[in-house]
This record gives structure tokens, C-alpha cells and sequence, in this order.
């Protein structure tokens, strides 16, 4: 009994020791913790970052977490619900609308105000961007833009040559002489998501969803025939991924073994580059050929949010000023978040950046020309998940040759879609 | 409060009072119980009837979540077939499969311990990811499984996994394939009839055939049925082959019950039609555990009943 006893102490004694790690903040020290999501490039160049966001505030103590993509959105969920909301998140504009009318975002016009959080080398456009109904909750860490990524190997040797601003049917031309040289095909036509669609209804000056999001932003199903069509021919053509025929593990595999090109983002380009070791080079998304307007547009590549329930939020803002203003932070992390929202940092940049980084950056200043890209775009609503997952439900049947009057078919996709956004509006 | 009488207690004489101690030693496995399984339990029990979207308190919605399900969501009964389905399938060749094996493995030679090792791998590998993935690779559209078809002459255009009509297949033949504790189980009752049964028969004049459904069959049912139901409430809640290898593709034909349930609770925040969705598959489940323990009495042989 005695050793029992002694182990039992034993353990409990452990277990008061073990209480205090759990809330290991040092004397004077505030401690904050931050999430973010991106690739293996990203949580290198991020850890490097915050260390010398640390140097610099001796003060603060950052605790880091980050998760893939789609491990992000449970994991963060997941700790808000439990009370335990990250001071400091990575946000993306599909979230921001949702988890800033949950009250899970803190509103940042107030430190704008005081200038704690000095923005006064951001554009109004980019600032609005974090705005929703007004009120400020997120700042962008970089500007973007939508990008075709291909392998610029595979087109060299079919000996054709994809131009910067290529019309879709110039597209379709280096496709069918790449799959005919290679093998490798189209997952950019043939992928008919919700962004796909968004492409093409720019290209008309149109958007997905009209201003306050209480419906689709077109009613003319048209848009969506002629994108379906696309992929239909493409399919039968040979050029174009017939669906389930991809054998890649992950998306970088994907430029590897099944595809060509492919559609991401601009800051993306040196992720693929290391993940894959190929060849990999970008152009703008092609423009359909009656384009009216232009498919690109610049948006905001993702956001730094601040939790409402953190309680440090002066600290918190601190960071978020660090890393859109101050230049030792760009020297380290450069274009992985994006180009710099702040002309100052845009400017200090420039001279440093390896050769991938300026193609990324004068990428951007191409697009960002008059006329190269529409409007930047309005943050998708908080039911936009569905309506997309509700597209690709519509779109697979599609392109397994399930259905034969495309416009009846696109009109009730529009109908249930619209049907979601109604609903999702009057709540 | 009677106390006065007695003796001071101490923590040593509370411990040794009958029971204490083993209570104490249950005490971390309780705990995990109670915080991981009972109040998840009945959380998500009154989750069912809210709207709960993970970042704002849950809201009372009373039935609303059940009529979603019965009445509005099409995937919902789409999944619920899929799922049934597969149990439908699975569990029936599963077990064949197992029992098949396990007959051929009880006969003593001197590889039999390497077979037995070797058939029950699998298992052990069985839920894992890597499984899943390989999978994926080897019935990719031109993985290991076409090259082989090709190499043999038969025609390897087939997208196994990208088709509807046999991607549902490709799936259920990796859940047959980790036979291996069922088999296991089956093994170990086959070795427990009787050698003197077989010997009384075959003096009778009965064939391995008369004697496999008159004495080692019969002799199985109890072992039969528990492998059932294990394996129908696995089935039912299978999730992992079909949200690593095809997320529900092609066309929604392998969107298991769980899949679809995971899809609305965590990628779409809606915990309470979740939750909802859970309960409904706990009386499916509960209904055939009780059909078939029902059923028992109609085909379950047990020795002590003296039949």
C-alpha cells in the first residue's frame, strides 16, 4: 500500500508540474499566438520572419501554429469554438464575410485611426478589401492576381508559344499542340469550378454574384453553356482531363503527370517551382475571344486578421504593422504572401528579388496597367462554398456526358443557386 | 452527518476500503470516457436539434435539421444509399472471403504460420492512410493495376476509379481485402470444433462438402454472427476509403454516409445538421444490430442449447 501510495503522489506531483507549461508566460512578456496556413516554402520563410519579429519586440513572444489548406479551416474553426481563437489568423476572402459576422474578427479602424496601424501607403481599393459593411476586419498581406501556370518545357518542344494575354482560342490551339507533342493535358477548361466561371463573366464585365451578393450576377445562361461546351469538346478531343482519369496525389503533382497548365495565383509561382523542380512560368488567364473585358482582375491574396476575443490586441496589431511596413520583414519573406500593399515596401523590394520574384512582381505591374485587369472583386458571401460545391455537383454530371439540353440544365443550376443566395440573404 | 464515532479518515484507509483502489485505477480511462465519448455523446445530442455553424453559440432549431435531411438535402439520400450499398456488398464477400481463407489456413502444414502472418498483414495496415493512398495509385488511370491488364492482353482503358459504375467496386474490393481479424476470429473457432465430430462423420461415410455444412458451419454461426454484426456496423460507418481515395467521386456514387456528414459538419460549419446526421445513422445502425440479434435465434446454433 505504501508504494502504491507513493506512486500515486508521484503521479499527482507530476501533474501539478505539468500545469504550469501549459501557461508558460514569462515575467513582462505578453504572449501571442498566431495560425496560418501555405505550403512547406511559406512555413520557412514565416518561422525566419517571426523570429525577427521577436529580435525586434524583445517583449512579445509569438507562439506559431500553421496546417495546409484544407486541414486550416477545421483547425481554425475548431479553436475558435473552443474559445481558444488564434490572436493573430491568416484569412481568406471566402472566410472573411462569414467569420466576420460571427464576431470572431476584430475590428481594425480604430488602431488605423490612432496610427498604430499605419496604413498610409496602401491604396483606399486595397483597404476596402478588408472592409465588410464598412467596418475594417482584416488587412491584405500582398496583391494577386489569378494566373495561368504552365510548363514552359512542354511548349518549347511541341514548338509553340503561349503569349502573355492569349485569347481563349490561342489557348486551345497551344493545348491541342501540347497534348499532341506530350500527352499532357488541359485542367484549366475542363475544370469548370465556381472560378472558372467567375473568369468567364469577367471577361464580360459581369460577376459571379451581383453587389449585395442576394443573387447570381447573370441570368443568362449562356455563361455557363458555353464554359461547359468548352469542356465537353475538350474532352472529346483528347486535349482536355477527362474526369477521373487524373492519377496526381496533390496539385503540384498534378503539373508532373497529368497536366500542362494549370490555374493559381501569382504569389504561387515559386511554390510550384520548388515543389515540382520544373520549368514552371505563368500568363494571365486567357480571355474568351469576345471579351468585352478583361478575366484578370487583382484581389487580395489573403488577410491578417486579429481575434475580438484576444487580449492583446495592441500586441497583435503590432505584428500585422510589422509585416506591412517594415522592410526587415520583406527582406525575409519577399512575394510568398504576395506583392507588398505598401508602395514603400513594393519599392524597397524590387532591386532584392531573386529572378522567380521579379517575374511575380513585374507579373502584377503587368496586370496592374489601365486596362489589363477588371475591378478588383468584392469578398465572396458566406454561402459562396455552397453555391460552388453546388457547380462542381452540376458540372461533374456534365462532363460525364450525363446531360443533353445544357441551357435548360444551366438555367436550373441558376435557379437552385439563386434559390441559396435568397435564402442565405434573409437570414 | 453521523461522523463522530469514527475513526479520522485518512487517505491511506479511504484507500483501502473494498473497491476504492480499483476505482483509482479505472479513474484515467473513466475520464477519457466521460470527456471523449459521453459528453461528445450527448452534446451532439442536443446539437441536433440547433443550428451550431462552430463560430457563434448553437441556436434551438427544434426538427428543422431532420426535415433538411429527409426533405431537401438530395445528397443525404444519395450518401444513405451509397452507404447501404456498400454494406449490402461488402459485408457478405467480406466474410465469404475470411471464412474461405481461414478453412484453407486451419489445416496444420509447415508454412501455415508464414500464410497466417501474411494473410492478416493487411489488417494491421488496414485503416491506414498510406493504404488508402496506394490504393489510389495502383487503380490510378494508368497505375500498377492497368499496366498489369495491358501486359496481359486485356483491355486497360479502364478509369477504375473515375468511372461510376466501378469506382464503388475498386473500394469495396480494398475493405475485402483487409479480411485479415475476421479470418482471425474464424481460425480460432474452426480450431475449437471438435476433431472428434469430423472423425464420427467420416466414419459415417460424410465428404468434406456434407461435413463442412452439417458440422463446421453450424459450429461457426456463433462466430458468424458476431463478425456480422462488427462488420455491418463497420461498414455503416466507413469513411476513410472513400474521403482519401475519392472524395465522393465520380458522380457522388462512393459518398458515404460519413463523408457526406463530415463534408456538412466541418467544411461547410454546420455542426448541427451533423450532428443530426449522426443520430439518424445511430438508429439505422441500431435497427440492423437488433434485426440481426433477432434473427439469431432462427440460425445461431449454440452447444449449450443442446441442439
Amino acid at each position: 500500500m505504501k508504494r502504491f501510495l507513493s506512486v500515486l503522489a508521484a503521479v499527482m506531483v507530476m501533474f501539478t508540474l505539468l500545469a504550469p507549461l501549459t501557461v508558460s508566460a514569462e515575467e513582462g512578456k505578453t504572449t501571442l499566438t498566431i495560425l496560418w496556413w501555405g505550403s512547406q516554402t511559406r512555413h520557412d520563410l514565416t518561422i525566419k520572419m517571426i523570429e525577427k519579429f521577436e529580435e525586434k519586440y524583445p517583449d512579445i513572444d509569438l507562439v506559431i501554429d500553421y496546417s495546409d489548406w484544407d486541414g486550416y479551416w477545421t483547425k481554425l474553426s475548431a479553436q475558435v469554438a473552443g474559445g481558444q481563437t488564434p490572436d493573430i489568423m491568416q484569412m481568406d476572402y471566402a472566410y472573411l464575410a462569414q467569420y466576420a459576422s460571427n464576431k470572431v474578427l476584430a475590428e481594425l479602424d480604430s488602431f488605423i485611426a490612432s496610427g498604430e496601424l499605419d496604413v498610409s501607403d496602401v491604396s483606399d481599393s486595397i483597404l476596402t478589401s478588408g472592409q465588410i459593411d464598412g467596418v475594417t476586419y482584416a488587412l491584405s498581406t500582398g496583391t494577386n492576381a489569378p494566373v495561368l501556370l504552365y510548363r514552359r518545357d512542354l511548349v518549347e518542344a511541341a514548338g509553340v508559344e503561349l503569349p502573355m494575354n492569349a485569347t481563349m482560342s490561342e489557348y486551345v490551339a497551344v493545348s491541342k499542340a501540347v497534348y499532341e507533342n506530350s500527352g499532357m493535358r488541359d485542367t484549366f477548361v475542363t475544370d469548370c469550378s465556381a472560378d472558372l466561371l467567375r473568369f468567364r463573366l469577367r471577361s464580360y464585365g459581369l460577376n459571379l454574384y451581383n453587389d449585395d451578393a442576394t443573387a447570381l450576377g447573370f441570368d443568362d445562361p449562356k455563361y455557363l453553356v458555353d464554359m461547359w461546351q468548352l469542356a465537353l469538346d475538350a474532352q472529346n478531343e483528347g486535349w482536355g482531363m477527362v474526369p477521373g482519369e487524373s492519377s496526381a496525389a496533390t496539385a503540384f503533382d498534378s503539373m508532373v503527370v497529368d497536366a500542362w497548365s494549370r490555374y493559381q495565383n501569382s504569389n504561387e509561382l515559386q511554390a510550384y517551382r520548388d515543389a515540382t523542380g520544373l520549368d514552371i512560368s505563368m500568363v494571365t488567364i486567357p480571355d474568351v475571344d469576345d471579351a468585352t473585358a478583361s478575366a484578370t482582375y487583382l484581389k487580395p491574396s489573403m488577410f491578417w486578421c486579429v481575434a475580438e476575443q484576444s487580449e492583446h490586441k495592441d500586441a497583435a496589431i503590432k505584428f500585422i504593422n510589422f509585416f506591412t511596413n517594415d522592410p526587415d520583414c520583406f527582406d525575409i519573406v519577399g512575394v510568398d504572401r504576395a506583392i507588398p500593399i505598401s508602395a514603400k515596401m513594393r519599392e524597397h523590394i524590387a532591386p532584392s528579388l531573386d529572378d522567380v520574384s521579379k517575374e511575380v512582381v513585374s507579373f502584377v505591374d503587368y496586370v496592374s496597367q489601365p486596362g489589363m485587369a477588371s475591378p478588383l472583386m468584392n469578398a465572396d458571401p458566406a454561402c459562396h462554398t455552397d453555391v460552388s460545391e453546388l457547380l462542381g455537383q452540376y458540372s461533374e454530371q456534365v462532363r460525364y456526358g450525363l446531360v443533353d439540353d445544357l441551357t435548360a440544365f444551366a438555367q436550373e443550376f441558376m435557379d437552385e443557386a439563386n434559390g441559396i443566395l435568397a435564402a442565405a440573404a434573409q437570414k | 452527518m453521523q461522523k463522530a464515532n469514527r475513526a479520522p479518515r485518512t487517505l491511506g484507509s479511504v484507500l483501502n476500503r473494498s473497491g476504492v483502489a480499483g476505482y483509482v485505477f479505472i479513474l484515467p480511462f473513466i475520464i477519457g470516457l466521460i470527456v471523449f465519448t459521453v459528453v461528445p455523446f450527448f452534446t451532439s445530442l442536443y446539437l441536433a436539434f440547433t443550428e451550431y455553424n462552430v463560430l457563434s453559440p448553437a441556436k434551438w432549431i427544434g426538427l428543422d435539421n431532420f426535415r433538411r435531411m429527409f426533405f431537401e438535402d438530395r445528397l443525404f439520400w444519395t450518401s444513405f444509399k451509397v452507404t447501404f450499398k456498400f454494406a449490402m456488398i461488402q459485408v457478405p464477400i467480406k466474410l465469404a472471403v475470411s471464412l474461405g481463407v481461414a478453412l484453407l489456413l486451419a489445416r496444420t502444414t509447415r508454412l501455415t504460420g508464414l500464410y497466417r502472418a501474411v494473410f492478416y498483414i493487411p489488417s494491421l495496415m488496414g485503416g491506414s492512410v498510406a493504404i488508402a493512398l496506394l490504393w489510389k495509385q495502383i487503380f490510378a488511370y494508368n497505375g500498377v493495376f492497368n499496366q498489369i491488364l495491358g501486359a496481359i492482353g486485356l483491355p486497360s482503358g479502364t478509369r477504375w476509379l473515375g468511372d461510376p459504375r466501378t469506382a464503388l467496386g475498386t473500394l469495396i474490393s480494398l475493405g475485402v481485402w483487409q479480411f485479415g481479424s475476421s479470418m482471425l476470429i474464424f481460425l480460432a473457432a474452426i480450431k475449437n470444433i471438435p476433431e472428434s465430430y469430423h472423425e464420427a462423420a467420416i466414419v459415417d461415410g460424410a465428404g468434406p462438402v456434407k461435413r463442412f455444412f452439417s458440422i463446421t458451419l453450424p459450429m461457426l454461426t456463433p462466430i458468424l454472427f458476431f463478425n456480422l454484426v462488427n462488420q455491418v456496423i463497420g461498414a455503416f460507418q466507413a469513411f476513410n476509403s472513400s474521403y482519401l481515395i475519392t472524395g465522393g467521386a465520380p458522380l457522388n456514387t462512393t459518398l458515404y454516409y460519413g463523408v457526406h456528414l463530415y463534408n456538412r459538419a466541418f467544411k461547410h460549419y454546420e455542426m448541427g445538421y451533423g450532428s443530426a446526421m449522426a443520430w439518424f445513422m445511430l438508429l439505422i445502425i441500431a435497427f440492423f444490430t437488433a434485426l440481426i440479434f433477432r434473427s439469431s435465434s432462427a440460425w445461431v446454433y449454440y452447444e449449450s442449447e443442446g441442439r
